[in-house]
């Protein structure tokens, strides 16, 4: 009787220690399939910084690939120090005018590169800098008319390595 | 050592014609790129800009004015460090 008891112990004991490892695997395994099953469901890419950026800029308004154009190197040959103008075709008179400009990098770290505000005084809606880029990249330039009408530029800057 | 910025303008200024005002501003640091300028006429502010870190060390900067009569630029930096540099220049039109 005892060493029945101790017998019916030692297999319900391995039964257990078998069952509960089966179901760990099974469980571990699950796991496994959960989360590939939730990393192929986030394949969809994240939206770029600049796109958000460029979201909030437009505030729902729309833009044409127009007027805005972009003055860069074709190739830079040091990357910390990039002469860049953006200049907006358009006449600037007191009823017409460029209010903002914004400078937009595709690969920059915090996206806006800087924001410029401009008025009819500016006479002229053409900004020149030098830009420090830690990698090739497009820079987006959006104007904004006062009449809240948005026109953009789009350039490529690669880096002569 | 602090390095005031520098503002160059065209020789000759003509009324109601946009000119060119070029500046060069040195940071205080190579860290910490980001600043602000506002530049004024006669008291009117007519530009201003919110620079990143996208924007290079010592960085160069040029905008336009156009006026139809003489006055005092004035163009102000301020760096995140909370340095502030001014400078004033005397504007003839011809």
């Amino acid at each position: 009787m005892k060493t029945k008891l101790f017998s019916f112990q030692h297999i319900s004991r391995r039964l257990f220690l078998r069952h509960f490892l089966g179901a760990t695997s099974v469980f571990a395994l699950s796991g496994d399939v959960f989360s590939q099953a939730l990393a192929s469901s986030h394949k969809v890419k994240p939206v770029p910084m600049w796109e958000k950026e460029m979201k909030k800029i437009l505030a729902g308004q729309k833009t044409t690939q127009a007027r805005v154009s972009i003055k860069l190197p074709d190739k830079a040959s040091v990357g910390t120090r990039i002469p860049f103008t953006a200049s907006v075709d358009l006449p600037i008179t007191q009823e017409s005018y460029i209010t903002t400009l914004h400078v937009l990098g595709t690969k920059s770290p915090k996206a806006l590169i800087a924001q410029f505000n401009l008025t009819a005084l500016s006479g002229k809606a053409e900004i020149s800098g030098t830009l420090h880029l830690n990698e090739p990249q497009d820079i987006i330039a959006i104007a904004r008319t006062n009449d809240n009408q948005f026109f953009t530029g789009r350039r490529q800057v690669q880096f002569d390595l | 050592m602090i390095i005031q910025p520098v503002v160059t303008l065209p020789d000759e200024i003509k009324k109601d014609e946009p000119f060119e005002i070029q500046t060069l501003f040195k940071n205080p640091s190579d860290r910490n790129r980001q600043f602000d300028v506002t530049a004024r006429f006669n008291e009117q502010t007519f530009f201003s800009a919110k620079v990143n870190d996208g924007f290079s060390v010592n960085p160069y900067l040029s905008f336009f004015l156009k006026t139809s009569e003489s006055g005092v630029l004035s163009i102000i930096w301020q760096d995140q460090g909370g340095q502030r540099f001014e400078i004033e220049k005397q504007l003839e039109v011809s």
